[in-house]
């Protein structure tokens, strides 16, 4: 199986003598035509994670490479070959959805003729076509996500970070969302490096998972073979396991008085 | 073929500047050019035939050159410091990591931002040049030296413009990403208008002419200025006016200048584009966030002054979330050093009357900056009030006690000492009139907080509008009290007035929360 991203021992540490652990000793791969879900609680370092592997931040220690380009060498590469949804980007709500990916479209040289078509088959797709000339200031928090994605997926990257991608979507579009995610990684042979809290979304995309807790990866592998080695029947309890169980305090010992008076 | 990475900012840059104008982008060009031309050819001749005879004996002055060295060091400052107050009240980085993750270097993000918005600098410069060209047009110079006159405007004002630019960036970066920094930042946004409003002041006064004018001071705020690149092409300008239509004598002097300058605007665009690495840069520069101390005695006290029950405990939490955050209190000082300006720099009162009219127009905006404060938390904020029971009514309490406790003590405390500076005022004067202010100064509270309330803006930049409502009135308010009611019934109109429309604003506001939907 090629290798598409290959993570070896990647650490960002902050504070005085790397005293924060942000992301530590990470390592992983991840292959061609995979969706791979990386799940942790939060501020686990998924989104810093993220943010190295698009060369947005640097790292501390280790090295990654994607699509065979090293992160801290070749970023203007890296950055090509990726589209990135991000966990909270900034939209520029003066332009309308059009403009947005026919800005976004440049940045990553699509040519003109190409960026045209793409950008209305897109708007299509997301069922943004009728409102494609409005402002994305009146745009729903749903129909900005949608084209944040369109966004991504602008210039066909052979490899896409979705960080949280249906968190603000409604049942439809998240539907459509999950099957454009499936096709892409199917049809299209796309990897997909998925962020979600969402366990379902994973659950159905997902072909392998990691799971980052303080910055360590404490378990990588399929989902059932997670769920085994937890010693756990569902995601969910082996994720609450792995990550640190639930806190067992009475639920409604609030109400207790103690020595006030009503 | 590839368009040049800066091209697509500036192209983007230019479509958020039109926004608003989408339907008319292609034709706005045109329409600019078209006001260029008209702020040339027309307008700028029309007033400077107006003052022709004394704007030429001014060029000719003794002080001409430090003059215009100085209001080319304001237009320089004035330049330089609208992207960085722009982009520190509206700080926001949301937008980084979409560009970060690009494959765009940052020195293309920062100079395609800046060629986005030169068009807009462009036209204000145009205007500029337009009044300079049409003042100096009747002295008889001939073409090189207008173009060359021309060339200094663009070169000293691109200056400004890019390194404010630059600064805008580097301060975004650096502050954007923490809570405390984007306070910090809005705070340092009004401040640093104020050497630009002191300058302007000080000409206005004519406190700057008086001073270059000064054997003592005048030598060394020249030697001051001569030092700032804004200042070099001053000298060109003057030297020009006293030459007109003759570059002989002043050739060396203006090629040695002219090529400072231009020197001066390769520098910064060098040097600007190194640092662009630093302006967009997204690693955090801090994990730890702000704690607070058990309450101290100020908001024991404020607790107390408010019942210390539940009440108590509501308007001494307005006053926690007020305090806390160092934009409010930039306000306090911005509005206490602007009075102080403009005692100092321009009024020059012999009696009680100035200082008690001009305080009616400055205020009102300091009660505004206050009390504009109760929307800028969001729509949700004031719903906490609506769904609590009888909410509504104790958010106008507290809101009322709170502006009441802000502006007060500032304003009679900055009345009184202006009026015990007034020659010859006497002790039960200066109180009469201190407490006619302090009764005004109540009424504002109330005022502004209806207009909030009836009119509710969210953002900083449209609670604006809310904030000069009240100094508005006041004109209106002290005018019609004059005219109607003559000097001696006057106050009694102006505290009327204001209480009157303070009452019925406040009342109609807040019927106006009760039903916000």
């Amino acid at each position: 199986m090629e290798v598409m991203i290959k993570i070896e021992k990647l650490s960002k540490y902050y504070g005085k003598g790397g005293s924060i652990k942000a992301v530590d000793n990470l390592s992983l791969e991840v292959y061609k035509g995979e969706t791979f879900g990386f799940l942790g609680p939060n501020g686990a370092g998924k989104t810093t994670t993220v943010r190295m592997l698009n060369c947005i931040i640097k790292s501390t220690n280790g090295s990654a490479s994607v699509y065979g380009f090293d992160i801290n060498k070749d970023s203007e590469n890296v950055k090509k070959v990726t589209g990135l949804l991000a966990e909270s980007p900034g939209l520029y709500d003066k332009l309308s959805a059009y403009e947005f990916l026919e800005f976004i479209g440049a940045l990553y040289d699509v040519p003109d003729d190409m960026l045209k078509v793409r950008s209305e088959n897109l708007l299509n797709l997301f069922g943004l076509k009728a409102r494609s000339d409005h402002l994305l200031e009146g745009y729903s928090r749903g129909m900005k996500q949608k084209v944040l994605l369109a966004a991504a997926l602008i210039h066909d990257p052979p490899i896409l970070f979705l960080d949280e991608p249906t968190s603000t979507l409604d049942p439809k579009a998240s539907h459509m969302v999950k099957d454009l995610v499936k096709d892409l990684a199917d049809k299209a042979e796309k990897t997909i490096f998925l962020c979600s809290h969402i366990l379902p979304v994973v659950e159905e995309l997902c072909d392998r998972i990691g799971i980052i807790s303080d910055g360590r990866l404490i378990a990588v592998g399929t989902i059932d073979d997670i769920i085994k080695r937890s010693g756990k029947s569902t995601l969910e309890e082996a994720y609450i396991a792995l990550t640190g169980g639930v806190d067992e305090r009475e639920l409604l010992s609030w109400r207790e008085q103690g020595d006030a008076k009503a | 073929m590839q368009r040049p990475k800066w091209f697509v900012i500036a192209k983007n840059e230019y479509r958020i500047m039109t926004s608003w104008i989408r339907r008319g982008r292609l034709a706005f060009p045109f329409v600019v050019l078209g006001v260029i031309i008209t702020i040339i050819m027309i307008v700028a001749p029309a007033i400077v035939g107006l003052i022709e005879d004394d704007l030429i004996a001014f060029m000719l002055s003794n002080i001409a050159v430090a003059m215009m060295q100085s209001i080319l060091f304001m237009f320089f400052f004035y330049f330089l410091m609208f992207p960085i107050s722009s982009a520190l009240r509206d700080i926001d980085t949301s937008q980084t990591e979409l560009l970060l993750s690009s494959p765009i270097k940052p020195s293309d993000i920062l100079f395609g931002k800046f060629m986005g918005v030169l068009p807009f600098y462009a036209l204000v410069m145009a205007g500029i040049v337009g009044f300079f060209t049409a003042l100096l047009d009747p002295l008889g110079m001939d073409l090189l030296q207008k173009v060359i006159i021309i060339s200094i405007f663009i070169l000293t004002l691109s200056s400004a413009a890019w390194i404010g630019i630059v600064l805008a960036s580097l301060v975004r970066s650096r502050l954007g990403r923490s809570n405390k920094g984007k306070d910090f930042a809005k705070a340092f946004s009004l401040i640093i208008a104020l050497p630009f409003i002191a300058i302007m002041y000080s000409i206005i006064g004519g406190r700057l002419q008086a001073a270059l004018e000064d054997p003592t001071y005048g030598e060394l705020i020249k030697n001051i200025l001569d030092i700032l690149p804004s200042s070099w092409g001053g000298k060109i300008i003057v030297d020009f006016a006293t030459h007109p239509g003759n570059m002989g004598p002043v050739l060396n002097d203006t090629l040695l200048r002219l090529s400072g300058l231009t020197m001066f605007f390769i520098f910064a665009l060098y040097f600007g584009k190194l640092a662009a690495d630093r302006a967009y840069s997204m690693e955090t520069t801090t994990f730890t966030s702000a704690w607070v101390k058990k309450d101290r005695f100020i908001y024991r006290v404020v607790r107390s002054l408010g019942g210390g029950g539940s009440f108590g405990i509501v308007l001494a939490s307005i006053f926690k979330d007020y305090g806390r955050r160092f934009q409010n209190i930039s306000k306090i000082i911005y509005i206490v050093v602007i009075i102080a300006l403009i005692m100092v720099l321009i009024m020059d009162d012999k009696d009680m009357m100035g200082p008690t009219i001009l305080s009616q127009f400055i205020f009102p905006m300091y009660a505004g900056f206050v009390v504009s404060e109760i929307n800028l938390r969001g729509k949700e904020a004031l719903f906490i009030f609506r769904k609590a029971p009888g909410g509504v009514d104790r958010l106008i309490k507290a809101r009322l006690v709170h502006g009441w406790l802000l502006v007060l003590p500032v304003s009679i405390g900055i009345i009184s000492f202006v009026y015990s500076t007034v020659p010859g005022a006497e002790l039960f004067d200066i109180l009469k009139y201190t407490a006619m202010i302090a009764t005004i100064c109540t009424a504002y509270v109330p005022f502004i907080l209806g207009i909030n309330l009836m009119n509710p803006q969210y953002t900083e930049k449209e609670s604006m509008f809310n904030v000069m409502v009240l100094p508005m009135m006041g004109l209106v308010v002290v005018i019609g009290s004059l005219v109607a009611l003559g000097d001696e019934w006057a106050p009694a109109g102006w505290i009327g007035l204001n209480w009157g429309m303070g009452l019925l604003l406040l009342y109609l506001g807040r019927e106006k929360l009760k039903r916000m939907e």
